[in-house]
């Protein structure tokens, strides 16, 4: 509506407005910690813009050590304090700050642009353009992670008088209503498995195990992935494109292909903010340093997930993974078939998945444990109870079965937004995935978003 | 097979907003839970989502039919006893469900409600824990106009209408409901924390009881029948438990049916479906018993 009147940036003064409220909606004391890292980070852009020579790299650097020290207060505090009291036998107390939403994705995205402010990628911005990129609603809670150069050259958009084409409307609302069924219908199915298995943890056989992690592996896919699709379609809707955060991962047949595809955005952070720094401290690039490489980056994107150890050895299974991939194929080994390739990345992530949703470390290896477990190997009576019963019960499975189909087999909804073309066949699927959605959003079964907890 | 974007949006925009408004129309229309129109003299089963469609009931359509209550779990959700004592009944019972949930439905029915009798079963289960399930505490005004639970009802109630079969063929108007269970009968010592006694579900028992008879409520505690090997092999625990919990909560009459001159009865294996739920025939023939009891409860007291 804005659009209508000539108001010069009014629109993006709009979305602004808009996007801090949205952020400030559920809690708004966190809305201070979002406007102070705006305002610092811009303030130290402008100054890494100004200076020149070393005193530019220092500027960075204590950039660097403000963002992380500002991330650490907040969520690592307390389990740094708790580490040492456990280790040392000390008495440390712990601050128990509560972490303002979404603090490890406005973090690193500022990270990433005064990166490239240093770099020269993109000139340091206005206050108001810096505020809109960092605080712009669809990202700013739970991703993608979006770089400055991506995002700020399409402002001009948000102002332009005539607004996005309706193709990329119809296709924001096709994108989006995929996005919605996926988070509330499909992953809501498999997180009734998920929570029933980690519920009854000593009772699993392997076969039960398996079929727990990967329900877990699945519930997360659909959670995030559909976020992610959600946020893209909102995005999109203002003519705004931000980057794709999935591509169909857990069809990967091996584990460097499972990160090219998994959570895109962070693992283009962990490459370009992470690898590339740990390798170029080196002095010699090889195989070995490589993989030290490897493991350290995704032990520490591990630990940005959360303060506990078992998002740490999340991130060195499958920095070990990578490290592994990365010297087989370096060194020419053959390679496998590729049902088996699937199968061995299937396992890597379902393992790495065992200690992202356990609570503790012991708990994760007691289901580590079980999934290894040759004594009871095909027991099923877990799954009389997994899925409740009655017609909840069909609604489940039926749901499972298309989520199985949706993440094993056929187009995922990054490629089906793209093919995207206003014809009845897809008017009908956005019709059903809305109603479906939004009768299981009004029945009391949806469960909160996993990565908005980040 | 092609349309201009423009046209796919308003199509589709506009087809979503007629679904809703299409299932808003059937809600109103149909109102399996008589929450959108007047209840009055209506007939509602409910054929399944027990805990969502016995909320709406009770907001509404259990005031406005009923004037008494049987509260408690599900060892009595399939008791089908539209009359006691004079008094017309509405089965509140909640299948899985302990005194704390019973009492959220039991609160949905005092705002409109008045009652003169509420049958209150004293079991374990009832003040094992407090823990709310399947979201009871959170359920919305939206879902009696579309939601899972509605549909289902919906669905269920045009079938039986329509003389068509349905699985749920013995659900009734007074809120039994059919227990999904199957025979299983053992006789195992039980857990000892099924014993105990969590002080939250304790103060929320005696809140309800006091709530309900400082409304003129009379109330009766019911102890539910056990099968009898089960109940011999934890008679200890039983016993103890009645004993530290009738001190606790408000005076009132309690028929106990553990006793031993229902034995024969609880020592019957054709009864029961599992030591805590009774077959459909025995629990009409104990129905029976209770009306007697009930009755001479109720005069006794007076």
């Amino acid at each position: 509506m804005v659009r209508r009147f000539p108001l010069g940036r009014a629109p993006q003064i709009c979305i602004l407005l808009a996007s801090l409220v949205f952020y400030a909606w559920p809690k708004p004391a966190n809305l201070p910690y979002l406007l102070g890292s705006i305002l610092g980070n811009w303030l130290l852009a402008r100054w890494i813009a100004s200076a020149t020579g070393l005193a530019r790299k220092r500027i960075l650097q204590l950039s660097l050590v403000l963002n992380l020290a500002f991330l650490c207060a907040f969520k690592y505090l307390d389990f740094i304090a708790e580490t040492l009291n456990g280790v040392f036998g000390r008495h440390l107390p712990l601050p128990g700050l509560a972490f303002p939403l979404g603090i490890s994705f406005f973090t690193l995205t500022q990270i990433m642009y005064l990166v490239d402010c240093y770099e020269q990628l993109v000139p340091a911005n206005t206050l108001f353009d810096h505020a809109t990129f960092v605080s712009f609603f669809p990202y700013v809670i739970s991703g993608p992670l979006s770089r400055a150069k991506r995002i700020l050259h399409q402002f001009p958009v948000l102002n332009a008088r005539e607004g996005p084409a309706a193709e990329l409307v119809a296709r924001a609302l096709y994108l989006f209503s995929l996005g919605l069924v996926k988070k509330v219908v499909l992953a809501d199915a498999f997180s009734r498995v998920a929570d029933y298995g980690w519920a009854s943890i000593a009772s699993w056989s392997a076969l039960e195990a398996w079929v727990v992690v990967t329900s877990y592996a699945l519930q997360i896919y659909f959670d995030f992935s559909g976020y992610s699709d959600m946020a893209i379609a909102s995005a999109l809707l203002f003519g705004i494109d931000i980057p794709r955060n999935f591509d169909a991962p857990l069809r990967a047949k091996s584990i460097i292909e499972y990160w090219q595809r998994w959570h895109i955005s962070l693992t283009s952070f962990i490459t370009t903010y992470l690898y590339t720094p740990i390798m170029q401290s080196f002095r010699r690039i090889t195989l070995a340093t490589s993989a030290v490489a490897t493991i350290a980056a995704m032990t520490i994107a591990g630990l940005w997930h959360g303060p506990n150890w078992t998002y740490v050895l999340f991130g060195t299974v499958h920095g070990a993974g990578l490290a592994i991939n990365q010297v087989w194929r370096r060194k020419k080994m053959p390679a496998l078939p590729g049902f088996l390739s699937w199968l061995l990345t299937f396992a890597v992530y379902d393992v790495g998945f065992a200690f992202f949703r356990s609570p503790d470390v012991t708990s994760a290896f007691k289901i580590l444990g079980r999934m290894f477990n040759w004594h009871d190997p095909f027991g099923t009576f877990l799954f009389l109870g997994m899925n409740g019963r009655g017609p909840m019960l069909v609604i489940y499975l039926a749901a499972q079965a298309c989520g199985i189909c949706a993440a094993f087999l056929g187009k995922s909804t990054d490629q089906l937004a793209r093919d995207f073309k206003p014809t009845w066949p897809s008017y009908a699927a956005a019709v059903a995935c809305a109603l479906l959605a939004f009768l299981y959003l009004n029945s009391n079964v949806v469960t909160p978003f996993v990565y908005a907890g980040f | 097979m092609r349309m201009t974007a423009r046209r796919w949006i308003a199509l589709t925009l506009t087809t979503i907003a007629a679904a809703i408004g299409l299932a808003t129309l059937a809600a109103f229309m149909i109102d399996p839970f008589g929450v959108l129109r007047d209840p009055t003299g209506r007939k509602l089963s409910v054929y399944d989502f027990e805990r969502n469609a016995k909320f709406f009931m009770n907001q509404r359509y259990v005031p406005a039919n009923f004037d008494g209550l049987i509260i408690g779990a599900s060892s009595a959700a399939n008791w089908d006893m539209p009359v006691l004592g004079g008094t017309r009944m509405y089965n509140d019972c909640l299948p899985g469900g302990n005194i704390v949930e019973e009492s959220i439905l039991v609160d949905q029915a005092l705002r409109k409600g008045r009652f003169k009798l509420a049958v209150i079963l004293l079991s374990p289960i009832e003040t094992r824990t407090h823990e709310i399930h399947d979201g009871l505490d959170t359920i919305r005004s939206s879902e009696a106009i579309a939601s899972i639970p509605l549909l289902y009802n919906e669905a269920a109630g045009l079938l039986r209408a329509s003389g068509l079969p349905f699985r749920k063929s013995d659900a009734s108007p007074d809120g039994k409901v059919e227990l999904p269970y199957r025979k299983n009968l053992y006789a195992e010592p039980l857990p000892p924390d099924v014993f105990q006694i969590d002080p939250p579900a304790l103060l929320r028992e005696q809140q309800l009881v006091g709530t309900l008879e400082n409304r003129g409520t009379r109330v009766i505690y019911v102890v539910p029948p056990v099968y009898e090997p089960l109940y011999q092999v934890n008679r200890s625990s039983y016993e103890a438990w009645l004993k530290t919990i009738l001190p606790l909560i408000p005076r009132a009459p309690v028929i106990n049916l553990n006793t031993p001159e229902y034995s024969v009865f609880r020592g019957d294996s054709s009864n029961f479906i599992d030591p805590f739920h009774l077959e459909p025939q025995a629990a009409t023939e104990e129905v029976e018993l209770l009306g007697r009891l009930v009755s001479q409860a109720a005069a006794s007291a007076n």
